[in-house]
């Protein structure tokens, strides 16, 4: 077990080595990606201070919570960005071109090389800076040291259901010629979970629930420790969501016909 | 004489070529054109429709800023009928890819130039949104959900379009130029997206931000690309003239820039693969 888990870590580790010397190379690419993303934080932040500029509430929650859960979305969606997100443009590409080959031969896992294999380097400033506004508005908030120590936890709790609900999505390459659709698809959920689920009337939000909930249970739970009892349903939901993707992937890689071979 | 219709002729023999290429290239994916043209403009409006119908719930507010619950959700439902309309494809993406993997070389040599080229496929997707843009409009009319606005408002609106997806296409093709020098030209595109979505007025009417904002604002070509427009259509009376004066530089500038990096670009262009 620790054999293999350390294999898995060299290996991560290459691939994060291999990123970050092809980010340096081309250096005006990594200095756009980067202010690309501060922008993309920026204009998220700005609209909320316009528009609470008129208001005092949105929801249940006033100017500093929705802060606080505004940092919490963009803080997954930023992990999200920095170690998954180049890799899903990259499937469907190989899903299309038959590249996929290459990845199917290795001695690791498909589904581990698939979406790990490559980092956005550019993507660490914008993970620091959202982590930092977390504990921010974290400490304006006066969380509690049990929320403070459970924060690992709730991030790492979105980030994958995040992740599953995207790996389900992008599994639709193999029955399209096309995948920009698939990906725009993929980007649509990431903006559904950015706005906090109360704002969406039934029966929208049963519907979009699994979405909601991405962000919207853990930051629930940060603010009102009454809600533990949605942390332990949604930890459970995850588990059981990846025990699906697991069971479901190599039946989808069934119809993935390699126009290479 | 005969010569000239005959020039006339093949030109036009071209750009229906070009132009016939591309829809079919677009109508090939349906699914995926559907994906990336309509879907993200849908998601955008239901998430703005709850939000502020939230906002004004929860802060029992007859009006925000001049703004009731009906204006304001008038104003996302023209915001969706707009965009369906001026709402670009990934054109600087494709710009930058034929330049990097060289294969502007073919429209260098061909009788049917590469802007020529860009140009029918900018015909072709807004041929497909007009009628994308019809529908939706009839859709949300029938549903009663907007009023079917005059002739002459109709009319007003039908030059912001033209003059809106004019920009875009130029702004596209500025972007996509800029793959003579840089390696990767879809960061730079996608903050432009960014930043015209925020101070164009896309999610929040412009009249909310500070004032001293949004009158900068109105030297600048973001809030001609919805705000503006939207208001019009919203029956509100505002100077048409001077707006799309303003927009006309933009388009100039954006024009005279082109024509400067194309010229630029064309000079250190490597023909990979040649």
């Amino acid at each position: 077990m620790k054999r293999s888990l350390y294999k898995y870590i060299s290996l991560y580790k290459e691939f994060f080595k291999t990123s970050l010397t092809e980010e340096l190379s081309f250096r005006s690419n990594f200095i756009l990606q980067s202010l690309m993303n501060i922008i993309f934080i920026g204009t998220y932040f700005f609209t909320s201070f316009f528009i609470f500029d008129h208001i005092e509430h949105i929801g249940m929650w006033n100017e500093i919570e929705f802060l606080l859960f505004l940092s919490f979305a963009l803080a997954v969606d930023q992990t999200h960005y920095l170690i998954f997100s180049p890799n899903f443009w990259e499937f469907s590409g190989d899903v299309i071109l038959g590249t996929l080959d290459f990845q199917l031969l290795k001695p690791f896992p498909t589904l581990f090389t698939v979406l790990f294999r490559r980092v956005a380097v550019p993507g660490i400033l914008t993970v620091l800076l959202t982590y930092s506004l977390v504990i921010y508005f974290g400490i304006q908030v006066e969380l509690s040291l049990l929320v403070w120590l459970s924060l690992p936890l709730c991030l790492f709790l979105s980030l994958f259901l995040l992740l599953g609900i995207e790996v389900l999505i992008a599994m639709l390459n193999f029955f399209t010629v096309e995948g920009m659709g698939i990906n725009q698809l993929r980007l649509q959920v990431q903006h559904i979970c950015r706005w906090p689920d109360f704002i969406y009337k039934n029966p929208a939000r049963i519907w979009l629930f699994p979405l909601l909930a991405i962000t919207s249970i853990p930051v629930r739970w940060i603010l009102d420790m009454s809600y533990w009892s949605w942390l332990v349903a949604m930890f459970f939901g995850v588990l059981l969501l990846w025990f699906f993707i697991i069971l479901l992937w190599p039946k989808a890689l069934n119809f993935y016909e390699s126009p290479s071979s | 004489m005969l010569s000239f219709f005959m020039t006339i002729r093949l030109e036009y023999l071209k750009w229906l070529q070009s132009l016939k290429i591309s829809l079919s290239k677009n109508l090939n994916y349906k699914i995926n054109f559907l994906l990336m043209m309509v879907i993200p403009v849908l998601v955008y409006f239901a998430i703005k429709y709850n939000l502020w119908s939230s906002i004004y719930a929860t802060n029992s507010a007859e009006s925000i800023k001049g703004y009731t619950l009906s204006q304001m959700i008038e104003y996302q439902f023209w915001i969706l009928i707009f965009e369906l309309f001026v709402r670009s494809h990934f054109f600087s993406r494709n710009i930058s890819e034929d330049i990097r993997l060289g294969r502007i070389s073919v429209f260098l040599l061909y009788p049917f130039g590469f802007f020529n080229y860009q140009l029918s496929l900018f015909f072709s997707d807004k041929l497909i949104q007009f009628f994308i843009g019809i529908f939706s409009f009839f859709v949300v009319v029938t549903f009663g959900w907007i009023d079917i606005p005059s002739v002459g408002i109709l009319f007003r609106a039908g030059v912001f379009i033209f003059m809106v997806s004019a920009f875009w296409f130029f702004a596209q093709l500025l972007v996509g130029f800029m793959a003579f020098w840089l390696e990767e030209t879809w960061s730079i595109n996608i903050s432009i997206r960014f930043i015209s979505a925020f101070l164009s007025g896309f999610i929040v009417p412009l009249d909310m931000y500070p004032e001293i904002i949004s009158k900068i604002l109105l030297w600048t070509p973001f809030p001609y690309l919805i705000y503006i427009p939207v208001r019009i259509l919203m029956g509100e009376s505002i100077d048409v003239v001077f707006s799309l004066f303003i927009l006309f530089i933009w388009i100039l500038i954006l024009f005279v820039c082109i024509q400067l990096v194309w010229r630029k670009g064309l000079k250190l262009y490597t023909g990979a693969g040649i």
